[in-house]
This record gives structure tokens, sequence and C-alpha cells, in this order.
């Protein structure tokens, strides 16, 4: 029974860090399904997030866990203002401009950030960095159930936003449906600036809650990227129920992989899968479940 | 519809366009030529021209740390030695020292190294690149422009194509892992604590693959179990998965080849499944700074392998802390001992032909500076540009500190055990 014990463990842990997956990507998407824009730039602004969360630590003292929502806030505000002087502009520009504009703002971010904080390796030092919850004989390493929790809360509250508050229902109708929401009095460059900074308010706060567990430097958004497209565009571009699904699901295929594949394989399977799902579910898994749903009414 | 008869045609637009860039373009080199004609050579008694000494170096992306740290190291020892005088028997000629990054991506390492050598003056010899993946192709080009490089990369392959034009200064990656492999064990004997079964995960690039197959190697002739041996993606941004593996593999020993962030990473996610075995780590991130920095006490007890040893770097190891306010890394070190070598060369037989210089660097006995704290006590390269005298050595973190522990005769430090 060993190696049942090993599965779960696997899958257990495949859960910790897919919740991390869904919530540096859950932003990405809600920025495409809002805007039609695809931010080339989130990388760097899960490092920023990472790098504000590795100053509070150090210059203040206060824990990454407890100063995320403030790094969020920040993050809230710098989407916002990149929004209103970046993409604005070329909003209604031809796709490769928009491609050019935030990969170019993703190389002023971390070679700006490089040339402020210099290229080194930073981390932070938790008192529970070497702990770990033990239940039912499975052990997990602290600060990956802290993250997980993290990005469980983010979740409940995001779903909370976009169903139950009125300028989160603005925001999916903008996104359905850009000209008939304009028609029912909704301001889409309100929305889109908002859509913005939320989607860097939630991936600056997803940085400052795995800083605990990793590293970051400037360059280190180009490590995250191949995950968040993954799990973005399994999850069918827009869709943040998608985005959260398929981040759970990149991260528990990742980690069982792992118990039968090498180590550098550990990432084939999660692109079978993906490959699978874009032929046979071309736009992603819940772009069809919801075409369909729509057909159905 | 007057204006129709002054509004200028696109051809005479162009052309005036023309004019004006060519008129620009003359002012320009002429500018540029006077600037040059007064800081060069002047009629007699006027300054020496200097030699020029190129880097190339990554610094930016995932190594860059370690790219810095390595011009910190040839920035300082460029700067002793034109303290003390620059090349003497070149009339008192001054390094010049320009830098170019490689970034970390063999192909743009390339271009870099082509851009450099391409734009005015090629320099006499150049340093780079650290990373074997950088130097590999760097050493390409410079062998095609007949450049001497010296470098403190230790892929086995660059010293296999034959070049004429490369010199590397530490043990070659098949060396380095058989070392850290042979040291552990015998470490461990000594320590009446042997390994029999030993775990094997490495940076899957051109060193880490190099190094961890003579780990291998070493670990089979040796009679041990190899219980693990695997190769990951040092790009990784969580090591869960992989320390899992270790663990459940049961090795006595672990042996990791890995850059800062995968060896930190590493470390943690060991360190937080309660796993308790000793590690040596193959150089890269396991001897920096920011290992430190990121670990703390946690890298206390940590072994690795090493070109050169930190507790002899004496007064240019001093100078450095003093300079940079931390510890000597190894890059900087070696990457320094390049630029000694370049000097001593220069001085013994002086040339600005950097294809004598080559033959040079073949022949002579190097120690100047720091050329003569690496291993052995003087730099010798042989016909395919290996340094004969180079030995790896082992050292542990201990109290923060970089310990050579390994072997006893070159060292002064001695392992401490903490496995139960």
């Amino acid at each position: 029974m060993e190696t049942l014990q090993l599965i779960v463990q696997s899958i257990a842990n495949g859960l910790l860090i897919g919740s991390v997956y869904a919530l540096i990507s859950v932003g990405l998407t809600l920025i495409f399904g809002v805007m039609n824009i695809v931010n080339f730039a989130h990388g760097e602004f899960l490092m920023l997030g990472m790098f504000g969360a590795f100053f509070a630590s150090n210059v203040f003292g206060i824990d990454p866990l407890i100063i995320a929502p403030v790094i969020g806030l920040a993050g809230f505000f710098l989407g916002a203002a990149a929004e209103r002087i970046i993409i604005e502009p070329i909003i209604k520009a031809p796709q490769s401009a928009q491609i050019i504009a935030t990969v170019g703002l993703g190389i002023v971010l971390a070679n700006g950030a490089a040339a402020i904080f210099g290229n080194n390796f930073v981390s932070v030092s938790t008192p529970y960095q070497g702990q770990n919850f033990s239940i039912l004989g499975f052990n997990f390493a602290a600060p990956y159930v802290f993250a997980a929790a993290y990005a469980l809360v983010v979740a409940v509250l995001l779903a909370l936003f976009l169903n139950r508050t009125e300028f989160g229902k603005a925001m999916r109708a903008t996104a359905q449906n850009r000209g008939a929401a304009q028609l029912l009095g909704i301001d889409p460059r309100r929305m889109y600036m908002v859509a913005f900074g939320l989607g860097v308010a939630l991936v600056s706060l997803a940085g400052a809650v795995i800083l605990p567990y990793t590293l970051t430097y400037p360059f280190i958004g180009q490590q995250y990227v191949l995950i968040m497209f993954t799990v973005v565009v399994l999850g069918g571009l827009g869709s943040v129920r998608g985005a959260i699904t398929a981040g759970l699901a990149v991260g528990v295929i990742q980690s069982i992989s792992t118990l039968v594949l090498p180590l550098e394989l550990q990432n084939l399977p999660v692109f079978i899968v993906f490959f699978i799902a874009l032929v046979l579910i071309p736009g992603g898994v819940f772009n069809r479940v919801r075409l369909a749903s729509i057909k159905r009414s | 519809m007057s204006n129709e008869a002054h509004r200028s045609t696109p051809q005479q637009r162009g052309r005036r366009i023309a004019r004006r860039a060519a008129a620009l373009g003359t002012v320009l080199a002429l500018a540029l030529t006077g600037c040059a004609s007064d800081g060069g050579n002047d009629s007699a008694g006027g300054d020496v021209k200097a030699v020029n000494l190129g880097a190339i170096l990554p610094l930016t992306g995932s190594t860059a740390q370690n790219g810095n740290n390595s011009l910190r190291g040839i920035e300082l020892a460029v700067k002793q030695i034109n303290d003390a005088g620059g090349i003497k028997s070149l009339g008192g000629a001054k390094i010049e020292l320009s830098t170019a990054d490689a970034t970390s991506d063999p192909a743009k390492a390339a271009n870099a190294a082509t851009q450099f050598l391409s734009k005015g003056e090629a320099p006499l010899a150049i340093v780079g690149a650290y990373a074997s993946g950088l130097t590999v192709t760097v050493a390409r080009v410079t062998e095609r422009a007949k450049v001497p490089l010296l470098s403190t990369s230790f892929s086995d392959e660059l010293t296999q194509q034959g070049y004429e034009y490369f010199f590397q200064l530490p043990a070659a990656a098949s060396k380095m892992g058989k070392a850290q492999m042979g040291y552990a064990l015998e470490m461990a004997e000594a320590a009446d604590k042997p390994l029999d079964k030993v775990a094997i995960v490495y940076a899957n690039n051109a060193y880490g693959e190099a190094q961890g197959t003579s780990l291998k190697q070493q670990a089979e002739e040796s009679g041990k179990e190899v219980v693990l041996f695997e190769g990951y993606s040092p790009t990784i941004t969580d090591a869960g998965p992989i320390a899992a593996k270790i663990i459940a593999a049961k090795a006595d020993g672990i042996f990791s080849i890995a850059y800062v962030n995968d060896g930190v990473l590493l470390m943690r996610a060991l360190g937080s499944q309660g796993s308790a075995v000793p590690v040596f780590g193959g150089t890269g991130g396991y001897i920096t700074p920011d290992f430190l920095a990121a670990l703390d006490e946690q890298a206390n007890g940590l072994f690795s392998v090493i070109t050169s040893n930190p507790d002899g770097y004496g007064e240019i190891g001093e100078d450095y802390v003093a300079e940079y306010g931390e510890f000597m890394p190894q890059e900087a070190h070696d990457n320094a001992a390049a630029v000694f070598i370049f000097a001593q060369a220069l001085e013994e037989n002086p040339t600005r032909d950097p294809t004598e210089l080559a033959t040079y660097l073949h022949e002579g006995s190097f120690d100047l500076g720091a050329a003569g704290q690496m291993p052995g006590g003087v730099v010798n390269f042989d016909d395919t540009g290996v340094n004969v005298n180079a030995v790896p050595l082992m050292v542990q973190w201990q109290d923060g500190g970089l310990v050579g522990v390994w072997p006893k005769d070159i060292v002064k430090g001695v392992p401490h055990w903490t496995t139960k």
C-alpha cells in the first residue's frame, strides 16, 4: 500500500502547487476575457509582487503572507496605471501592436528591476519555511499549504466579485459582448482599466504568497510564462473558472507524472493533455461547455 | 492648387534626406576620427597605447549573478595590474577592459561575441563566458577570429574540439564529477560512515550532464549503487517532485549539480520533506553568496566540489571583501586568475598579436597574482588548452563560510559530519 500512499501524496502535492498555478494564471485570463489583450508582461508583474514582498519583509520585517493583500492593492494601481498609459493608446490597434506593447512592457520591467535591484537571487526567511503539516500520515510543506489556502480564499472572493457584485457582472458583460454592454451603459474604458488592474493585483498577490517557498530575481517572469499560458489556454482564454480548474489539473498531472516518468519529462503529460484538449475541444474545455450550454438555452 | 507646384515629389524628398544624412555622416566621421587621433598614439613621449582585453559574460538572465561576480573579479584584477604599472615590457601599457553581455542564451552569446569582435579594434584576448553552454558558442566565434579565449567554464567538450585559441583554467567537468564522488566517498570512509547508495540529480545542460555522467561512472567504479540518476530543467519553479523522488530512493548521499535557483529550491524542498542525508554539490550555485543568503543556516554542512580553494585566496580575497562587501566567489577568483595570466604572458612575451599570445599561453607557466592561487600554485596549458595542474577540491559550508575540507594535503579544514 506504499504505492497508494505515494500516489495520494502526489495528488495532494499536485493540488497544492496547482492552486498556485491557478492563482498566477487567473489574472491573465481575466485580462484577456475583458480586453481581448494577451498580457505578455504578466510574468514580470509576478516578479514585481515577489520583490515587493521581499522588501516589505527585509525592511519592515513583515511576513510576505501578511503583506500580500497590500502588495495586491499596489498591484491594482500599478496595473490600472499601466493600462491607462500603455494599453489604452493601442486598444484599437492591430494585434501585432498590442503584442509588442506588452512584450516591451515586460522587457522594460525585467531589465528595470535588474538595473535597480541588481541581478541577484533573493528570497525571504520565514519561521514556517522548514515546517510541515502531517495529516493522516501525509506530509505537506507549510509554505505550500499557506499559498494554497490563499489561492482558495482569493478564488472565492473573485467568484463573489464576478457573480454577485454589479461591477463584476458589468465586467463579465463586457467580456461577453462589448457592444451590447456599451449599449446598456457600461463604460468599456473603465472596465478595461479595472480588469487590467485586477489582473495585475491577482498576480502580484500571488507573487507575495509564493515567495516564502521560492526565490526571485528580475528575470524570473520568463520561468513562469510557460505554465501561465498553458493553464490559461487549457482552461479557455477568458474563463476564470477554466483557469482555476486547469491550474489544478496541470499541478496534479505534473506531480503524478514524476512518479512514473523521468523528471525532465514532467511537463510532457501536461502538453499531451493540452494537445488533446485543444484538438478535441477547440477553445479550451470551458468554452466548449459554455457554448454547449448557450446552445441549449 | 498653386501649392502643388511647390510640393516636393517623393523622389525629391528622398534625395534631400539622403543628402542631409550624408552631410551628417561626414561630420560625425570627421569628429570621431578627430577624437580617436587625440587619444591614441601621440608623437614621441606620449601615452602608450593600451592593450584591449574583452570580457563576455552573462550579465542578464538566470546566470547573471555568476556573470556579475566573474566580472567583478576581472575588474579587480585589471585595476590591480594597472595600478602596479600595467604591462611594463610593453612600455607600461594599461589593460583596457571592454565587456559584452552574453545573456543566458547560447545563441545570443555567440551574437554578442561576433559583434564584440567586429566593432573597432579587436581585443588581444577575451575572458568568458562562465557558463559552459555559453562558452561553447562563444569559443567557436573566437577560434574563427583567432583570438585567445581564457575561460573558467569546465565543460569537457571545449578542449576536445582541436581549438588552438581556447584555454580552460579549471579542471574539466568529468574531473570535477570524479572528484565530487571520489572525495565524498573518501571522506565518508574516513568518518566511518560509508556511503553505499547514492542519488545523483543534475541540471540537464552541457555542464550538468557532463559532470553527472562522470559522477555515475565514479560511483559505479567504486562499487556503489546508484539508486537515482536524473536530470531536470534548471529553470524549475518548484523542486517538490525532485525532492520526493530523491527521498523515495533512500540514498545515503545526495549528489547534486545545480545553479542558484534550482539548488536553493532543492535544498529547501529536501529540508521541508525532512531529509537529513548529506548533500554534495558540484560547484555552480552551491558556492555563491546568494546561496548562503537564501538558505542561511540551512547551508551549513553542505559540501561542494570547487575549482580553487577559498581559504587560500589571500590578499585578493581580502581586497574583494573590502571592495564589494561579500566573500570572493570562486568564479570571481578564477576569472581574476585569467586576467593575471594574460598580463604575465604579455609581460614575458610582449606582443600585440593574438596568435603570438596564444602560442605563448601554451608554452608558459603562470603564477602571477590569483593565478598562483589556483591548485598546484601554477597554471600550465597543454596543446588542447587544458590546465594540466588543475585539481578539484571539496569545500563545506561551516558557520556561513566556505572551508576547504578535502584532500587533506591541500586544505586546512576538516569535514563536519552531521548525519545520524
